[in-house]
């Protein structure tokens, strides 16, 4: 490629003399030269001609100088270096032209061989400049991108709560929080008839791009069996052979997934691995659910997942998380902890869903302080309401 | 993350200090199949001075294992705190790491399976 060099000098005969330095370089477009006299001219050149790369710039010249010219061309937003030519001796104005970004200077008279040679080194150094501003672009690209991602990943879980205005039999309210632009956890819930609502959490191995994929997947499989009417253990086992079945990357993923009754309060639901929930008992109280219903999935094919069950009376709550949350770490690298969020659910026997949720998780934010989130932090509460059709509780 | 690397006997012993997690995961995986490349095939995972082990930890040692599977080879896991032990639990992964409370428990356990096989 053809490098342009701009000479500014106001003696004449300069020109030739480069011309004839110069003409194998010339001859074979490696060099090519343009020619101004002041740094006027200098910098009409370098407005017509925008692949100018160095400049070469004497100092004491009519109309603009060579320091002048320094300012303005620090003034352009172009990739140009600058190499000022100067008087032997001359060093204040040396020092001035390299206070002003010039990137080397020679002495007159000129020697060609050194004005060669830091040519040389002064397109190598534009080079790297060039090499360093294409990284950046894509780097840009590259966060533009992960914005993106970011987007669908949390358009894909739902975000409008409440998320079902007319069912008055239950209230429920989610938050994610990725520790980078993207994350491995997430959370669903949907109907899957008239009286049946399904709830998922989840969270994948590992973090950020790797885990934002196995996060799609997994939920899609999750769901497309779950609308099936399949039984949790059921749609475990399935989601888990089919994340087997190509997973080289051992990724696996961690998840609870759980069918509510909304006209009885029965729970019927598969923990594959995934933390224990909690049950807040609506007269004060709660409940560890520590019922295991099988391993983490995305790991070994053919693993056995067993349904458990519960009942919600009405006025109670269930609430699933991460272990982003449990996991928060302080400053001193100390666990947020089971003991502090059990203690901080028995005070929310009375909140709504979405006071549940904003306490846990402002309190774990707090709890962690100035210490960067390490990983994702997710939360999910369905509080049930009753639809009055619940059948008598049963004296114990 | 620190990892101390011994031998004893056929057994490599890999003594992990502080925190397993997306950041140093990677390390030890790499010290793990280092070992397993040099024609280690029994190792012994020191968890005393661990105080932590993330989802990428356990995906890291599920990576080893399966490797070592296919040598015949084995990992145990010795000293796990109580917190460790509760991850490995929750997550379903117990079957697949036999815990041991002491180095020596896990070192004679690996060494008495050797003899009857």
């Amino acid at each position: 490629m053809t490098v342009k060099i701009l000479v500014v000098d106001d003696e004449p005969d300069l020109e030739a003399l480069i011309r004839q330095k110069f003409r194998r370089q010339i001859r074979d477009n490696e060099l090519m030269f343009v020619f101004a006299h002041n740094g006027i001219e200098a910098l009409q050149a370098i407005e017509q001609e925008k692949d100018i790369e160095l400049v070469l710039t004497d100092i004491n010249m009519p109309e603009m100088d060579g320091l002048t010219l320094l300012l303005k061309l620090s003034e352009l937003k172009r990739l140009l270096k600058a190499i000022v030519v100067s008087a032997y001796g001359d060093l204040d104005n040396i020092r001035t032209a390299m206070n002003r970004g010039a990137f080397d200077f020679l002495t007159k008279p000129i020697d060609f061989r050194d004005l060669e040679i830091t040519i040389q080194k002064t397109l190598e150094q534009i080079c790297m400049l060039k090499q360093a501003v294409n990284d950046h672009d894509k780097l840009l690209a590259i966060h533009r991108e992960l914005d993106i991602a970011r987007e669908i990943q949390m358009s894909i879980v739902p975000s409008e709560f409440p998320p079902f205005p007319g069912r008055t039999e239950l209230d429920i309210y989610a938050m994610m929080i990725a520790a980078q632009q993207v994350g491995g956890d997430f959370y669903d819930f949907f109907f899957i008839d008239e009286k049946r609502l399904g709830f998922v959490i989840a969270d994948v191995s590992g973090k950020g791009i790797p885990a934002a994929l196995f996060m799609a997947v997994s939920r899609t499989l999750l769901k497309t069996m779950a609308l099936k009417q399949q039984p949790p253990a059921e749609c475990l086992y399935t989601v888990n052979h089919m994340l087997c079945g190509d997973n080289a990357p051992e990724m696996f993923v961690t998840l609870f997934y759980g069918i509510l009754n909304v006209e009885t309060g029965g729970l019927e639901f598969c923990n594959g691995g995934h933390n224990y929930p909690y049950i807040l008992r609506a007269g004060g109280g709660v409940e560890m659910v520590l019922s295991r219903g099988g391993m983490a999935l995305g790991i070994f094919d053919d693993m056995p997942y067993v349904n458990g069950a519960e009942t919600l009376r009405p006025g109670d709550s269930f609430f699933l998380y991460t272990d982003g949350v449990t996991e928060a770490q302080n400053v001193a690298g100390e666990f947020y902890g089971d003991p502090r969020l059990a203690e901080i659910l028995a005070g929310l026997s009375d909140g709504n869903a979405q006071n549940i949720i904003d306490t846990v998780v402002n309190d774990a934010r707090k709890y962690a302080g100035e210490a960067p989130q390490s990983d994702d932090i997710t939360a999910l509460a369905i509080k049930y309401a009753g639809s009055g059709n619940e059948p008598v509780a049963k004296l114990s | 993350m620190e990892i101390k690397e011994s031998t004893s006997g056929t057994s490599e012993v890999l003594t992990i200090t502080g925190k397993i997690d997306v950041t140093t995961s990677g390390q030890l995986q790499d010290a793990i199949i280092a070992g397993i490349n040099r024609g280690g095939c029994d190792f012994v995972l020191d968890l005393s001075g661990a105080d932590y082990i993330s989802s990428s930890g356990l995906r890291v040692l599920l990576i080893v294992i399966k490797r070592l599977k296919e040598q015949g080879g084995r990992l145990v896991i010795a000293a796990a705190s109580g917190h460790i032990r509760e991850v490995f639990d929750i997550a379903g992964f117990t079957p697949l790491f036999p815990m041991y409370p002491t180095i020596d428990e896990a070192l004679a356990a690996l060494a008495d399976t050797q003899q009857k096989q």
